[in-house]
């Protein structure tokens, strides 16, 4: 199983998510994907010199402010002790997540380190 | 004409097995460094009537030690095996580096791992130090 497998399925046992493997063409509220962000070839464990680091986007609803906040608030901790057990979770942040109409949805994503396996 | 400059090579990727012969451990992913170091010990030099100094023995004693991270959910991994066969005699084979292809083996003395982390976040690592009984063998790759 590949690292970006293993953070999909973390994503699936987040209810209210829908993970996908790549960007999804559509995201919608509940949309969840990894993102690769940097490989590192310091640092690596004895089987594998690359350390790759990754962001999982998660997209919250946009119709009221307040529902986005709660959902945020319930939801990160939910998705960060997921991604967890798949890797070290190194920090969290909002994010806006340009469409491709040019329009954006509140979100936030994940920064991780899967475990070598 | 200079010597041709000797191939040197960097820590990693390889593979360290620690275990039973027929049942080894590969921990090549939980460790994040690891070395066989040899430590000295040597007898005081006598000096005979005659005035010649006679130097003390020599003997070197072999250690593999390191830093990995501890897989404390698997009860067939590394600390499992730490705690439940401390002190026992295991079987080893280290390859810092299956490039260069030079493969030590031997036997070691396990020793618990330790048991929780230092800092809320980060992975739990471990600090080791096994004890080598005898000298390690090393089995150089053969050159072309």
């Amino acid at each position: 199983m590949t690292a970006r497998d293993a953070i999909v399925e973390a994503l699936g046992t987040v209810t209210g998510l829908t993970p996908s493997t790549t960007t999804p063409v559509a995201p919608v509220p509940g949309s969840a994907w990894p993102r690769w962000v940097i490989t590192n070839y310091q640092g690596g464990k004895l089987c594998a010199l690359a350390v790759h680091d990754y962001d999982v986007w998660v997209v919250l609803p946009n119709d009221v402010p307040e529902e986005t906040v709660e959902t945020a608030d319930g939801l990160l901790a939910e998705v960060a002790t997921a991604l967890g057990k798949v890797g070290t979770v190194i920090s969290a942040q909002p994010v806006a997540i340009q469409l491709d109409d040019a329009s954006t949805m509140p979100g936030f994503r994940v920064r991780l380190t899967p475990r070598k396996r | 004409m200079a010597s041709p400059e000797p191939d040197t090579f960097d820590l990693g990727p390889g593979e360290l097995t620690i275990g039973q012969t027929a049942t080894p451990v590969d921990v090549s992913c939980l460790v994040n460094n690891a070395k066989i170091a040899a430590s000295k010990d040597q007898g005081d030099s006598t000096t005979k009537l005659c005035g010649t100094v006679k130097p003390g023995r020599v003997t070197y004693t072999y250690a593999l030690s390191g830093n990995v991270d501890t897989d404390i959910a698997d009860s067939a991994g590394l600390f499992a095996l730490s705690q439940d066969h401390a002190g026992e005699e295991m079987d080893f084979s280290f390859t810092p580096s299956t490039e260069a292809g030079t493969e030590a083996t031997g036997k070691l003395i396990i020793d618990p791992l330790d048991f929780g982390g230092d800092t809320m976040g980060d992975p739990m690592v471990s600090d080791f130090e096994f004890a080598v009984t005898g000298k390690p063998t090393y089995t150089y790759a053969t050159t072309p």
